[in-house]
């Protein structure tokens, strides 16, 4: 069996990595509840061996079965897990769908007010690995969608670069940003950007600085996020060339470009809605967006 | 957050400061009148330099610092020298220094004076990014590839790189711009135009009134005289304005060559004016001539006039501005005290500071609020920081390099719990603190304004007042306290006035550790209490007082008994979520995690329950609490379980203290019996209690007794509730724990016995006081409940002087040594009271052990 340099390579370093975790101290406490884990830990443990290993080492059990996971989706469009009279309403958005990780319920609001308002950013990763197996699900769907006639190609590495032109998230304001001192959705983005090495840009910018969603009434979400986006030419120009240079086989064939936006939650849709359409409508050619976002309320 | 940096020359030397908002301190230093509020720095500075790149609020500390190393020790300041030297070679020397001369316009050799300290002070913001660069490298994992030194880099700046990089600060000279530059002097010349303004008026009037009446000419003559009297009024009057105007004017002159010769013609018009007038006092009668001569002096003045009316014209603008600007000087500057004494005592994040001043309905926007903070600051009233720095120093890693150890300010937790992450705000990376998360987020590039004291504190001389206070014995009496109760707060009260009476003699501003004091008082001594002639003292003072604790339901059940027995003091009782969380008063009531807002702002810290979670063993929140205690203060630790290195600490005579060994009804603590059960894990798995439980939980209910049972897990409450239920004669069962929403009420119904059995956990060791209650712990040799854990508990039963013999149980598989050592701890206190003599003699139902 001939294994290429680079695969070795790559094995080695994550042996090595993989090592040096052993001797890496474990976080003592939940990062949510802040109790002692190895105590609580063994609740768990033995049913949610399918998750990443980042969550089960950073929360304790009961937190991590606490999270009420969205694996059932009943509206394909908006990712709910219930039907879904919006979408019924108004079929046609600018976006294609959304894929939410979680169910945006008390605990969930509890845990992204942590990371959000509170800017407990330890728990960034978290939430990033969260949104990972949606990630993968919500790929594999679109390549299946997209080839039905030939088998697709589900399992293959490359697949995530083949299927994605470009990841970019939901802009804040530059005094949010300032107050905050950072963007949850640029976080998010980033580390997916990372892990499935995929070109992340700031493809938008907010014109002006709104009060923040969370007060506000589905009326009044909608009435403000109306030209609240706007482009950056550039990057979008930068995407567009990355596509006519790539040697990608789906680009031989189709020009449509898919761009994955990330934000932490959606509830009315109006802010993907705005983002989207901004984007479609700045863009020379044709594009696609896609949705994820951390929970759907 | 990102600010500026500046140095400033103050007698003859050079000072690096920060600020959020550099006019303010541009204004302070180079003239230091604030209209109305007066002159508010007396040691003008002569010159200054303003980096205008802003910079993170860290890194502008550490510059900071790092010129203030490099200034005192001039070291950097010969290598700047010896660089000057290099440049000047190797670029032509006379172009150099005609640039210089060029650019500073300055005199002789304070000049290349200026250039260093503005040169040092740009090496020096490179040195801190270079710093900062490298940790930066140094957090990734590159470390290895940087092997040896780095070479310094040399910074080659020509005359305009330099002033492109900062901006000149000059003191205000007489030049042509000065009036409009100073404010002050504005404000002065404003006063004197004004007043030449209604003088320009009147004898317009006054002229105005000769022109007609030389028009009028054939009643020249005894019209004239008439006129003459009036005009000679108007005159008069005039010269007493150009007395004034002139001495407006000689203020003035300093007020540069426009405005200056502006004045000398008027000064000279004044003069001609006053000698027309004399003239026309002096000829009288001579009306003709007198006319000839006043319609001359008309003439001219009235010319003199118009270009009065001109010259205030084009002033008007400037001195509107003028008028603008000295009330906005005045509105910071009563600001700026306001805020101050607001933020006295406190530590406060920035966000945190602007609620304050805003809940205070302190006018303005935010930039508002900077200036006049930054001016409280140069006013050395509040100190503005980073809320986490560097520590000085720092050892030198592996590879020589110095790394810097970060510091929370506000929780003075260390490196371990920084946590780095790219910021929006400052625009690098940043470290946040963790640990103190909770209470806001405390941030490298986060504003920590700190309000320091002035004047008011411990060490007032207070004889006077000594004098007038009754003697400690009399101010006890109206507080109705035991005789162990008062034998205690003597002894606390002498301990808290010995400040007042040495005060003068402590060092002050000194760091000093508070002076502490344990009250070491059994469960049920009635503690708060013995606190209220404390707090007295402390107010009588004026001084303010802090009552701690770690519990919030204790906070809360605390506030009404301090409100009543203080009715006329302002309480302020805080915990998270508190509607009072910005207001002031003079006893404050807080929950010890608050105290991480609080900076030397209490004469009299209490610190109840000092043993208890989370108090006990939080770093945090210990360094709170001293943080919290102004200089000299005293600090009150209350316990009836005081931690092992605090009772060895008090045995040996390091720690002053007070034992109160009996309870307020000077009856003995109930001794806890042990009896042998399972454990509960095995009675809910049985579903059965153990018979010699139940027998004993029956005969505490028939005689009316509530219950406490106390289990080791919050998962078990509900279900010994439920087994207890199903095995006992009543049915007002209830379970609660930490995580029950419904606690307070439940507790409630508990002391109004709705309900009678109450499972719960060690969340309910202290602070509650039920009336007639017997006390069950059950799997008392379990790893949560330590001695003082059992004798909390224990403490539950017998409080009230009604039923002052409650049982206590110890339920276990074994008796382990916690157990032992809470009965041998009871007992001992029990004897100690016995041999004092508080308890109440048996005959009167006291005493039958």
């Amino acid at each position: 069996m001939t294994v290429s340099p680079l695969a070795w390579l790559r094995r080695l370093h994550s042996a090595f990595a993989a090592g040096a975790q052993l001797l890496a101290p474990t976080s003592a406490a939940c990062f949510l509840c802040g109790k002692p884990q190895s105590a609580a830990r063994s609740v768990g443990s033995a049913v949610q061996t399918k998750l990443l290993r980042q969550l089960r080492e950073s929360l304790c059990g009961d937190c991590l079965s606490a999270i009420p996971w969205l694996t059932r989706i009943a509206c394909t469009r908006c990712g709910r897990g219930i039907p879904c009279e919006d979408c019924i309403r108004s079929p046609h958005g600018a976006f294609q769908f959304n894929r939410s990780a979680v169910h945006y319920n008390s605990a969930m609001r509890e845990m992204l007010a942590l990371y959000k308002y509170r800017g407990n950013e330890q728990l960034a990763p978290l939430l990033a690995a969260m949104l990972l197996p949606v990630f993968e699900a919500m790929t594999t769907e679109i390549i299946l969608r997209t080839s039905r006639s030939q088998k697709p190609n589900t399992k293959s590495e490359t697949r995530f670069t083949d299927c994605w032109d470009a990841v970019t998230y939901v802009p804040v304001s530059m005094e949010r940003e300032n107050e905050r001192g950072f963007n949850q959705a640029e976080q998010l983005a980033s580390r997916i950007a990372n892990d499935y090495n995929l070109p992340l840009m700031q493809l938008l910018i907010r014109t002006r600085h709104t009060e923040k969603q969370s007060f506000k009434s589905r009326a009044e979400r909608q009435r403000d996020t109306q030209s609240l986006f706007n482009v950056r030419a550039d990057q979008l120009q930068r995407v567009y060339t990355r596509i006519s240079n790539s040697t990608n086989e789906r680009n031989k064939g189709q020009t449509v470009s898919r761009i994955l936006l990330i934000d932490d939650i959606y509830t009315t849709g109006s802010t993907a809605e705005a983002c989207s359409q901004a984007l479609i409508d700045s863009a020379a050619w044709p594009i696609e967006m896609y949705i994820l976002t951390w929970a759907r309320s | 957050m990102r600010v500026q940096i500046y140095v400033i020359k103050v007698c003859g030397s050079w000072q690096a400061r920060m600020t959020i908002h550099a006019e303010v301190d541009k204004h302070f230093w180079m003239d230091g009148l604030y209209g109305g509020s007066g002159r508010l720095n007396s040691d003008v500075a002569e010159a200054g330099w303003l980096l205008q790149e802003g910079m993170p609020l860290g890194d502008a500390c550490l510059a900071v610092e790092c010129w203030e190393t490099a200034y005192s020790s001039k070291r950097l300041k010969t290598v700047i020298a010896e660089r000057n030297k290099l440049a000047v070679e190797r670029v032509d020397k006379l172009d150099h220094l005609n640039k210089f001369a060029a650019v500073f316009r300055n005199n002789g050799g304070s000049s290349v004076d200026d250039r260093e300290a503005a040169e040092l002070l740009i090496a020096c913001v490179e040195q801190v990014k270079r710093q900062v660069e490298q940790e930066k490298a140094d957090a990734g994992r590159r470390r290895w590839l940087q092997f040896g030194g780095r070479s310094k880099r040399q910074i080659k700046l020509g005359a305009e790189r330099l002033m492109s990089l900062v901006e000149r600060w000059e003191r205000v000279a007489e030049g042509s711009e000065a009036g409009r530059r100073t404010w002050m002097e504005g404000a002065e010349s404003r006063e004197a135009m004004s007043g030449m303004r209604m003088e320009g008026a009147e004898s317009g009037e006054a002229m105005s009134g000769m022109r007609m009446e030389v028009a009028e000419g054939s009643e020249a003559g005894r019209g004239m005289q008439m006129e003459g009297v009036e005009s000679r009024e108007a005159m008069s009057g005039t010269r007493m304005e150009g007395a004034e105007g002139r001495e407006a004017m000689s203020g003035m002159r300093m007020e540069g060559a426009t405005s200056r010769e502006a004045m000398r013609g008027m000064r000279m018009e004044g003069a001609e004016g006053r000698e027309a007038m004399s003239g026309m006092r002096m000829e009288g009668a001579e009306s003709g001539e007198a006319m000839r001569g006043t319609r001359m002096e008309g003439a001219t003045s009235r010319e003199a006039m118009r270009g009065m009316r001109m010259e205030g014209a084009v002033r008007d603008e400037a001195e509107r501005q003028m008028r603008v600007k000295r009330a906005e000087l005045e509105r910071i500057a009563a600001g700026a005290k306001r805020a101050a004494a607001m933020v006295q005592g406190r530590a406060l994040l920035r966000s945190e500071a602007h609620a304050l001043l805003s809940g205070a309905g302190s006018p303005g926007a935010a930039a508002d609020w900077s200036a006049m903070l930054q001016l409280a600051a140069l006013l050395g009233l509040v100190r503005l920081s980073g809320s986490i720095a560097a520590e000085n120093g720092g050892q030198s890693g592996a590879l020589g390099r110095r790394r810097r150890e970060r510091r929370c300010l506000r929780c003075g937790s260390g490196e371990a719990s920084q946590h780095r992450t790219a910021c929006a705000s400052c625009g690098r990376i940043c470290a946040y603190c963790t640990a103190c998360l909770g209470m806001g987020r405390s941030r490298e590039c986060e504003l920590l304004v700190t309000g320091q004291r002035s004047g008011l504190s411990g060490a007032e001389p207070c004889d006077a007042m000594m004098g007038k206070l009754p003697p400690i014995e009399q101010r006890l009496r109206k507080w109705q306290l035991s005789p162990a109760q008062t034998a205690a707060a003597v002894k606390a009260l002498t301990f808290v006035e010995e400040a007042y009476t040495n005060g003068p003699h402590l060092p002050r501003g000194e760091p000093s550790s508070p002076r502490e004091f344990l009250l070491w008082a059994v469960t049920g001594a009635g503690k708060t209490e013995m606190i209220f002639p404390l707090v007295e003292a402390v107010l009588l003072r004026g001084g303010k007082a802090l009552i701690a604790t770690p519990r919030r339901d204790v906070v809360i059940e605390l506030d009404p008994r301090i409100r009543k027995a203080f009715p006329s003091a302002a309480v302020v009782t805080l915990y998270g979520g508190s509607e009072q969380r910005w207001e002031s008063g003079d006893i404050t009531l807080a929950t010890t995690h608050q105290l991480l807002r609080f900076y030397q702002g209490f004469d009299l810290v209490v610190v109840d329950e000092l043993d208890a979670f989370p108090f006990a063993g939080d770093p945090l929140l210990h360094y709170a609490a001293d943080k919290s205690c102004a200089p000299g203060a005293a600090r009150l630790l209350l316990s009836a379980t005081p931690p092992s290195e605090l009772q060895r600490a008090a045995k040996r005579g390091k720690l002053p203290h007070a034992r109160v060994p009996v309870r307020y009804h000077r009856h003995p603590l109930p001794v806890p019996k042990l009896l042998q059960t399972p454990a509960v894990k095995q009675m809910l798995q049985q579903r059965k209690l153990p018979p010699k439980l139940l027998s004993a939980l029956r005969t505490s209910l028939a005689r009316g007794a509530q219950l406490f049972v106390f289990v080791q897990q919050i998962a078990q409450t509900e279900a010994m509730a439920a087994l207890l239920r199903a095995a006992l004669p009543c049915l007002a069962v209830a379970a609660t724990s930490s995580q029950d929403a419904e606690r307070a009420d439940k507790v409630l119904r508990f002391r109004a016995r709705d309900i009678r059995v109450l499972v719960t956990t060690t969340i309910l060791e202290r602070g509650v006081t039920i009336p007639k209650s017997d006390v069950y712990i059950l799997d008392a040799d379990g790893r949560l409940f330590d001695e003082a854990s059992l004798v909390q508990m224990a403490g539950r039963a017998g409080r009230s002087a009604d039923d002052p013999f409650g049982h206590v149980y110890f339920c276990s598989r074994e008796r382990n040594r916690p157990q032992q050592q809470a009965v041998s701890h009871i007992r001992t206190m029990n004897r100690i009271a016995r041999k004092q003599g508080y308890l109440l003699p048996s005959g009167k139902g006291g005493s039958h052990r």
